[in-house]
C-alpha cells in the first residue's frame, strides 16, 4: 500500500516543483527579453519584475504551504484508506475462517446424522429380522416339541426294545435337541436389536456366568483362576447378553481342554494408544485413540486353534465339534453381540499353548 | 391314589395329544387339553385341575390374558400354573427362579420326563 502512495507523493511534489520552476523562470526570461528589446525602461521593469517576483514568491510560498497541507491530507487519507482496507481484508479473512469452521461443523453434524440414520436403518432391519427370527423360531419349536413328545411315547410303548431301536431313539432325541439348538442360536443372532446397555461391573457378570456353568465346570473338573482388577470401573453392556458372551467363551474354553485343566479369567483396564482394528480417529471406529477400555481375557490350556481354520472361527455354522453336537453358532453370535456393543473380540493362540479370547468393551460414551 | 388332574391350554392339536398320551401312560395323571384359550376358565371350572400348563402364543387369546381370566375365579387363585411355550428362552444353566409373567415356565421342546419332573416339582409347592 505504501509504494503507490509514495509514488503519488513523489510525483505530486515533482509536478509542483516543475510548476514552481516554470512560474519563476519563464517570466524571468520574458522580462530579460523585454528589457533587451527596450519594451520597458529598466526601472519600471525592475519595479514590475520585483513586484512580480515578490508576488510569485508569495504565491509560490502559499502554494507550497497549501499544497503540502493538501498533499499531506491526501497522503493521510490514502494511508487511512489503506489501513481501512487492511482491516477489511483481515475481517474478511476472519469471516472466511468462521465460515470454514461452520462448514466443517456442519459436515461433521451431517456425518453424525448419516451415521445415526444408518444405525436406525440397521436397527429397524435387525428388529424386523429379529421379529422374523422369533416368529420362525416359535413355529419350528412347536413341531419339535411334538416330535419330542412322540418319541417319548414310542419309547415308553416298546417293552423290550432292540439295541438298534434304543440307539435310534437316542439319535432322534439328539437330532431334535440339535435342531432346537440351531433355532436358538439363530434367534440369539437375530435378536440383538433390543440391546439395553447400562454400566455394569464385569467382574460380577463373569461370576454369574461361572455360577451358571458350575455343573459343566465340575463335570470336567476345570480349575478356575481369577485375575480380576479390583474395583473395576463399570463397562457399558447389556448384562444378559454379555453374560451370554462369557458363557459361550468359557464353555469353549472348557471343551478345549482335557479334564482337570485350568481356565484363567482376567479383567483389567487398558489404554488403546495405537491405531488399528477398531481403534481409530474416524467416527465409525469403535474406540478413539487414547481411549481407555475394559479388557476381559479368557484363557484355556488346550491345543490351540489350527492356523488354517483361524480365519473361519467366527463364521456362522463353523464348528470343530460337530460330533459332540456343536452347532457352530456360538462364536458368530458372540462376535455379533460384541459388535452391537461397539467392542472388539480377538481370539489367538498363546505362545505357551492354549487359546486366549480377548474382549474389549467400552467404558464411557464417545 | 387319585390321579392328578392336569389342564393343558395349547392350540397346537398334535402337541396337546402327545402330552396327554405321555402323561396318562404313567397312570398318575388325568389330562384335559383345551385348544381355545378363551375357554380356559370354563374348562377349569368343569375340570377342576390340580395344575395348569399354559402356552403363551395362541391364536384366539394370549397365555397371560387367559391366566388373568382363570385367576379371577377365587377357586383357582392358588392353583399351580406353569407356562409351557416355544416362545421362551431356554438358557444354559437355567436358574430355578426363572419366571415369566410371575409364573414358573418350561421351554419347548421338552421330553416327557422333564415335563413330569416339572409338574411334580410345582405340585409339591
Amino acid at each position: 500500500m505504501d509504494k503507490p502512495i509514495e509514488k503519488l507523493r513523489a510525483e505530486a511534489l515533482r509536478q509542483f516543483h516543475v510548476a514552481f520552476g516554470l512560474m519563476t523562470i519563464i517570466p524571468l526570461f520574458i522580462c530579460v527579453y523585454l528589457v533587451t528589446v527596450k519594451f520597458f525602461s529598466i526601472e519600471i521593469l525592475v519595479g514590475i519584475n520585483g513586484a512580480y517576483i515578490l508576488l510569485g514568491i508569495a504565491i509560490a510560498l502559499l502554494g507550497l504551504l497549501y499544497g503540502r497541507g493538501v498533499i499531506r491530507k491526501v497522503v493521510q487519507r490514502l494511508v487511512e484508506a489503506g489501513a481501512e482496507l487492511d482491516k477489511l481484508l483481515r475481517e474478511q479473512a476472519t469471516l472466511i475462517e468462521a465460515l470454514k469452521s461452520e462448514i466443517s461443523d456442519k459436515e461433521l453434524a451431517q456425518e453424525r446424522l448419516k451415521e445415526t440414520q444408518d444405525q436406525l436403518v440397521r436397527a429397524a432391519k435387525m428388529q424386523s429380522v429379529g421379529q422374523l427370527a422369533a416368529g420362525t423360531a416359535h413355529e419350528v419349536k412347536n413341531p419339535l416339541a411334538t416330535l419330542m413328545m412322540g418319541l417319548d411315547f414310542l419309547e415308553n410303548s416298546i417293552k423290550e426294545p432292540h439295541k438298534e431301536i434304543q440307539g435310534m431313539f437316542v439319535d432322534m432325541r439328539a437330532a431334535i435337541r440339535k435342531a432346537d439348538g440351531i433355532v436358538r442360536g439363530l434367534l440369539d443372532y437375530a435378536s440383538s436389536a433390543d440391546l439395553k446397555v447400562q454400566p455394569e461391573d464385569l467382574n460380577a457378570v463373569i461370576e454369574d456366568a461361572l455360577l451358571l456353568l458350575k455343573n459343566e465346570l465340575d463335570k470336567y473338573e476345570i480349575r478356575v483362576r481369577r485375575d480380576f482388577q479390583e474395583k473395576l470401573p463399570p463397562a457399558l453392556v447389556d448384562r444378559n447378553r454379555m453374560q451370554q458372551v462369557f458363557i459361550n467363551l468359557i464353555t469353549n474354553g472348557i471343551h478345549a481342554m482335557p479334564p482337570g485343566g485350568e481356565l484363567v479369567l482376567r479383567t483389567s483396564i487398558i489404554t488403546l494408544d495405537r491405531v488399528g482394528g477398531v481403534v481409530g480417529r474416524r467416527s465409525a471406529d469403535h474406540f478413539a485413540v487414547g481411549e481407555p477400555a475394559a479388557l476381559v481375557q479368557i484363557e484355556d490350556a488346550g491345543r490351540g486353534i489350527d492356523k488354517d481354520i483361524m480365519d473361519r472361527i467366527f463364521d456362522p455354522f463353523f464348528t470343530t465339534r460337530r460330533e459332540e453336537g456343536g452347532t457352530g453358532l456360538g462364536l458368530s453370535v458372540v462376535k455379533n453381540l460384541i459388535d452391537m456393543h461397539r467392542g472388539d473380540i480377538r481370539i489367538r493362540n498363546k505362545a505357551e499353548g492354549g487359546v486366549t479370547a480377548e474382549v474389549l468393551l467400552k467404558l464411557k460414551r464417545r | 391314589m387319585a390321579k392328578k388332574k392336569i389342564l393343558l391350554v395349547d392350540d397346537e392339536e398334535a402337541f396337546g395329544r402327545m402330552v396327554k398320551m405321555n402323561l396318562e401312560k404313567t397312570g398318575d395323571f388325568e389330562v384335559r387339553v383345551e385348544q381355545m384359550a378363551s375357554r380356559s376358565l370354563q374348562t377349569a371350572q368343569e375340570f377342576k385341575p390340580d395344575l395348569i400348563l399354559m402356552d403363551i402364543m395362541m391364536r384366539d387369546l394370549a397365555g397371560p390374558a387367559a391366566v388373568q381370566q382363570i385367576r379371577s375365579d377365587p377357586r383357582f387363585q392358588n392353583t399351580p400354573l406353569v407356562y409351557l411355550s416355544a416362545a421362551l428362552p431356554k438358557k444354559e444353566g437355567q436358574e430355578e427362579k426363572d419366571t415369566f409373567a410371575g409364573h414358573p415356565y418350561i421351554a419347548k421342546p421338552v421330553t416327557a420326563e422333564e415335563l413330569i419332573a416339572c409338574i411334580e416339582k410345582h405340585m409339591r409347592t
